[in-house]
């Protein structure tokens, strides 16, 4: 019902997650429910509050206790699951993790190229290129990922997350590591990126400088507008 | 990937087995563990005929006992008997293999023309060598048992520790089959895999003395003890070494596999860690999972082919460099032992690294993206 009857990108309907552990659970997302349009979104909150797994359950990484989940058109878990999520992670969500998972013996061009590999896209080194030129991440393709500071590799995993030209853009506190003029030329590439896309962007403050279409605050798992 | 675990886990093994090598246990160590095994394949006998002494005493019975013991020994194919003297007879080059299993039996074969036999030159435990001048010449030598007469000898080398800084003369060839009872059989040693016909033949030779010695009193004594070449091996090296001393061997070899293991293991783990991102990433975006398994098969043959490299090279290097001594050649070391190292060694660097793609092929995806 809600795969269809969603109107926006994305749909959470009451999703809940909670994560066990020796010391006792903890309650991740409480009931979260939500509709994002194309656009451009802001989720603020602190540390634990639950915005990296909101993220993870639109990627369709980390599957929800109880609720729903639609991207794209497609209840997660139900219509799509295993290699479908993969897929949708190849082609229409890009995804910057809070860990960025950049292989350290990878090479940046090849690290930036994975998803289009991985989908078997041929001409994918022009792709790669103007991705990493936009960032200024051009500069360092032909090194190794572990051979980069810690905002570089952000700036390669924002890359990999772009190089797909995805419908929808996930960023996990991408600006964390950037100096300035880095972090000024990524938010300049992304709220260039497209209209028609619909851009999340997790983290602890909101970001100065740019004009969200909106703001949610996060706190003990519940998402509400700020 | 990183390769520092594969350096990390060959250096700590370079050490450990170095440092055993560097004990002079090599030859030995090398021999017990990883030679036998091998030879035990060849399910070599090792035959000690006990005969009357009223046999020996008597020129025709001695003569007409090795006669039909060459007879019997000729049907089993190569065979080696050993005299009471350092004076053995082979029945060609490749007999040498049974009891030396490290000469090079081509080399020999290649200067039979023109030499008699070998003078196999066993360094002692401290890798002293009789004639190490002399390895790979061709020597002349007077034999006693031959009327002073002089043979020409190949001399070459050989870690057996069947008489550990000795020297041994091998004659080869039927034309020295004749020498036989001359050098008074003690031993022989047969490469057959299946020697009950051997034992049949030697019986009807006991028994044919047996008839011609009938209503003789004491009756004769005549008796064939054959114990596997393995037992022979374990009977020779307590010769060379008390019975505490082979426990320390075992001990320290035991000990040697066991680090070997517990860091193989550790660089493993380490290893998988280390390429886990890469795991995580590839499991992100949907790669096969026969690449997933690829990478840590990769990884672990990585590792394999790092130990049993450095396992082959750095204790050589150590050994022969720091300390002057003798090892067998790499080429000897590779052509007998291949089989123990690339089945018993690397399986513990293969096993981790196996496991360790288990391991990380079990970790969910979200554990590979959170930092929970």
């Amino acid at each position: 019902m809600l795969a269809t009857g969603c109107g926006g990108l994305v749909c959470l309907d009451g999703v809940y997650k909670e994560y066990s552990s020796r010391v006792g659970a903890s309650v991740a997302l409480d009931g979260v429910s939500a509709v994002f349009q194309t656009g451009l979104y802001m989720v603020v909150g602190p540390n634990g509050s639950g915005k990296s797994t909101l993220l993870r359950v639109i990627a369709g990484v980390t599957r929800p206790d109880r609720g729903r989940v639609v991207v794209d058109g497609r209840e997660l878990w139900v219509d799509c699951s295993g290699d479908c999520l993969a897929s949708l992670r190849r082609r229409v969500v890009g995804y910057v993790p809070q860990t960025l998972l950049l292989p350290a013996t990878m090479r940046v061009m090849d690290a930036i190229a994975l998803p289009l590999l991985l989908d078997g896209v041929e001409d994918w080194a022009d792709r790669v290129e103007e991705v990493a030129g936009l960032l200024g991440a051009d500069r360092f393709l032909g090194r190794k990922v572990g051979e980069l500071s810690v905002g570089q590799r952000q700036l390669v995993a924002i890359a990999r997350a772009l190089v797909i030209n995805p419908r929808i853009l996930l960023l996990d506190e991408p600006l964390s590591h950037l100096d300035k003029d880095a972090m000024e030329t990524v938010l300049d590439v992304i709220t260039g990126f497209g209209k028609e896309k619909l851009i999340i962007i997790a983290d602890t403050e909101k970001v100065r400088g740019v004009d969200f279409d909106s703001v949610y605050c996060m706190a003990k798992g519940r998402l509400k507008p700020c | 990937m990183s390769v520092y675990p594969i350096l990390r886990a060959s250096i700590i093994l370079f050490l450990v087995i170095g440092f055993l090598y560097g004990l002079h246990f090599a030859p030995h160590i090398n021999y017990y563990y990883f030679v036998e095994p091998y030879l035990k394949l060849k399910f070599t006998m090792y035959y000690t005929p006990v005969i009357d002494a009223r046999i020996y005493n008597s020129p025709s019975d001695n003569k007409e006992f090795a006669w039909r013991l060459v007879a019997c020994l000729n049907e089993t194919g190569d065979y080696v008997v050993f005299g009471s003297s350092d004076v053995s007879i082979a029945s060609s080059p490749n007999a040498l293999r049974l009891v030396f299993s490290d000469i090079d039996v081509d080399k020999v074969a290649a200067y039979l023309g023109s030499i008699d036999g070998v003078l196999v030159d066993v360094p002692d435990v401290m890798g002293y060598r009789l004639s190490s001048s002399l390895e790979g010449k061709v020597v002349n030598k007077s034999i006693s048992i031959l009327g002073g007469n002089s043979v020409r000898l190949l001399v070459v080398r050989s870690r057996s520790v069947f008489g550990a800084g000795h020297q041994f003369i091998v004659l080869i060839g039927p034309k020295y089959l004749d020498l036989v009872q001359r050098i008074m059989p003690v031993d022989f040693v047969v490469g057959a895999k299946d020697t009950s016909s051997l034992e049949k033949c030697i019986d009807g030779v006991f028994n044919y003395f047996r008839r011609k010695y009938a209503g003789v009193w004491p009756p004769l004594r005549l008796e064939l003890r054959g114990v596997s070449w393995e037992q022979s091996y374990r009977q020779s090296l307590s010769n060379v070494y008390s019975e505490q001393t082979l426990r320390m061997l075992e001990l320290f070899s035991v000990l040697a596999v066991f680090v070997a293991f517990i860091v193989g293991l550790r660089e493993g783990i380490a290893y998988a860690e280390s390429s886990s991102e890469l795991i995580g990433v590839l499991r992100l975006y949907g790669a096969p999972r026969t690449l997933v398994f690829l990478l840590g098969f990769v990884s672990g043959l990585l590792v394999l082919v790092g130990v049993v490299a450095g396992m082959f090279v750095v204790p050589y290097l150590f050994y022969v460099g720091f300390f002057g001594g003798s090892m067998p050649p790499l080429s000897f070391l590779l052509s007998k032992t291949w089989e123990f190292f690339v089945v018993v060694l690397p399986a513990c660097p293969l096993a981790s690294g196996l496991g360790s793609l288990w391991y990380a092929s079990r970790r969910s995806l979200e554990s590979f993206v959170s930092s929970h």
